[in-house]
């Protein structure tokens, strides 16, 4: 099966000369989650904007569905409907006062009726948890519901992708500890997940798959299990190694855990840490 | 923003938006129909009554809102009493030329007319304005016919207006902590580059949202699905005939 969404050795440069994106190749698989890794300036939020047809590649193309896009209003349409961008900024998506007016703007573009666009904006607002907020007006809401409220006019046209571009940004702990069980349910059915971030614990955490970008260009596409080349994708980039990666390995060094693949997470590790000491009062 | 804050928080929220705008147009008709300071007060006094006791928007917060628009009012009804060139009663004789400037009956009766017609259409707009958020008076209005442009525009406006203060206070906060306001040369220069920092700010919104917009599918039209709910007859009847009955009397009463 070709991957859903997918980058053909595309250059991209703005209005201004920068060079945004070059000779990048890069393909999503379907059905995966995907951590799109990289510093400000790296060129993730352009390749979004190239993925949703927003912005036509100056070179190379981009494909969805193996099919290569035609900018046509109709392709574009499609396109659209199938890919759902989540922006980064809460404030530059919602044009509305009222949220339920908002989530409604997405699927009635796509000409649905009224009905159908009514159950969608319902159903988009109990996912995002905002149906009891609904009659309160944007600009009475937090930073954070905001950006719910922008999850939610994107779920109610649902597309087979959908990307965030640095859903954690500006939130809280506990509302960053939320966003990992939501990601998880937007992609049990089997939906294509991508998110853009610079946190790598989090990526490590909740990815199937891991692309560094670095300056325009791919550094690693990969599993996490492929770690040693993961770290070092990541170390040019300084932005650190995941905690778990690095505490696993110097609790190896020292003997205290066994096994070459790193943990994933903070449970993990511990889990592997007890592991090693029931091994060790048996023995 | 005080206004919008008791839209969303009045008794009357959930008061079918056209029964609140029945009455709010009835009694502007009724202050631009009539002949004689009369029914305009009686308008004054029925939209501020039922604004203050029905909707019970506190009347403190109120009279200040009132106090904006008073002010721009007495200054032009001031220049309709006062005549050039002598009235009927005399106030003073400018030193240049000579001139008489006085009052006189036509001009007071005048201006008398023109301010109570202004503050019943004034208390008539805001029965509607305090009471009904704005997405729901937008929905009102698109039923009455207004062309979508108009209505896209109002409702992207009205958003904006949030953004921008917002990053007016957070500049201004900025520029403040670094005593941008600490002497008048420092508060001018700092005031001009917030305006023109605003004005870039803004632009480069603007294109954030026409990004936002297109990537859910923007074409030619904003629409969004509003919220439905039955014409309640019983409250529509009597806003109209309150309504219907003042405009009853600006026909009859002075002419």
């Amino acid at each position: 099966m070709p991957p859903i969404v997918e980058a053909r050795n595309v250059d991209f440069c703005y209005a201004d000369g920068t060079q945004a994106l070059r000779s990048l190749n890069l393909a999503f698989a379907r059905g995966r989650r995907t951590a799109l890794l990289g510093r400000n300036g790296a060129g993730k939020s352009t390749l979004f904007t190239l993925l949703n047809g927003l912005a036509r590649p100056s070179r190379g193309e981009v494909r969805f569905a193996g099919e290569p896009v035609a900018y046509d209003r109709r392709a574009l349409r499609e396109l659209r409907r199938r890919v759902g961008v989540v922006f980064q900024h809460p404030d530059s998506q919602l044009f509305s006062a009222s949220i339920r007016e908002d989530i409604s703007f997405g699927p009635l573009n796509l000409g649905l009726s009224k009905d159908e666009v009514r159950r969608r904006v319902e159903q988009a607002l109990a996912t995002v948890g905002l149906a009891e907020l609904a009659e309160r007006p944007t600009h009475a809401l937090s930073y954070g519901e905001k950006k719910r409220a922008c999850l939610a006019g994107v779920l109610a046209m649902e597309p087979e992708v959908l990307i965030f571009d640095e859903p954690a940004a500006g939130l809280d702990p506990p509302m960053t500890a939320q966003l990992l069980p939501l990601l998880d349910d937007l992609h049990a059915g089997g939906r294509t997940v991508i998110v853009a971030t610079h946190d790598v614990d989090f990526a490590v955490a909740w990815a199937d798959e891991i692309c560094v970008l670095h300056a325009g260009a791919l550094t690693f596409q990969g599993e996490v299990a492929k770690h040693e080349a993961l770290c070092r994708a990541l170390a040019e980039l300084e932005l650190g190694l995941p905690v778990v990666f690095e505490l696993f390995g110097a609790l190896r060094r020292r003997g205290l855990v066994r096994g070459e693949e790193p943990p994933r997470t903070r449970a993990e590790l511990l889990a592997r840490l007890d592991e090693n000491i029931v091994d060790r009062s048996c023995a | 923003m005080l206004p919008d804050r008791y839209a969303y928080s009045n008794r009357w929220r959930l008061v079918h938006p056209a029964v609140k705008g029945l009455l709010a147009g009835l009694g502007l008709v009724a202050a631009l129909a009539a002949a004689t300071p009369l029914v305009p007060l009686l308008v004054t006094a029925v939209m501020a009554g039922l604004t203050l006791l029905g909707a019970r928007i506190p009347a403190a917060a109120y009279l200040r809102l009132l106090l904006v628009p008073a002010g721009f009012l007495l200054a032009g009804v001031a220049s309709l009493a006062v005549s050039l060139g002598g009235g009927d009663v005399l106030l003073v004789t400018l030193p240049v030329l000579d001139l008489p400037l006085g009052l006189s009956h036509a001009g007071l009766r005048q201006a008398g007319l023109v301010l109570a017609r202004a503050f019943a259409a004034i208390t008539a707009l805001y029965l509607l304005a305090l009471t009904t958020p704005l997405t729901e008076v937008v929905g009102l209005l698109r039923r009455l016919g207004l062309p979508c442009l108009l209505l896209e525009l109002m409702v992207l406006a009205y958003r904006q207006i949030f953004t921008l203060l917002q990053i007016a206070r957070e500049m201004t906060v900025a520029q403040q902590s670094r005593l941008g306001y600490a002497s008048a040369v420092s508060s001018l220069r700092s005031l001009a580059t917030l305006g023109a920092n605003l004005y870039l700010r803004t632009h480069q919104r603007s294109c954030q949202l026409c990004l936002g917009l297109l990537a859910r599918g923007y074409e030619d039209e904003l629409c969004w699905l509003e919220r439905e709910c039955p014409l309640p007859a019983g409250q529509l009847a009597l806003a109209a005939a309150t309504g219907g009955a003042l405009v009853v009397l600006a026909l009859l009463v002075g002419r």
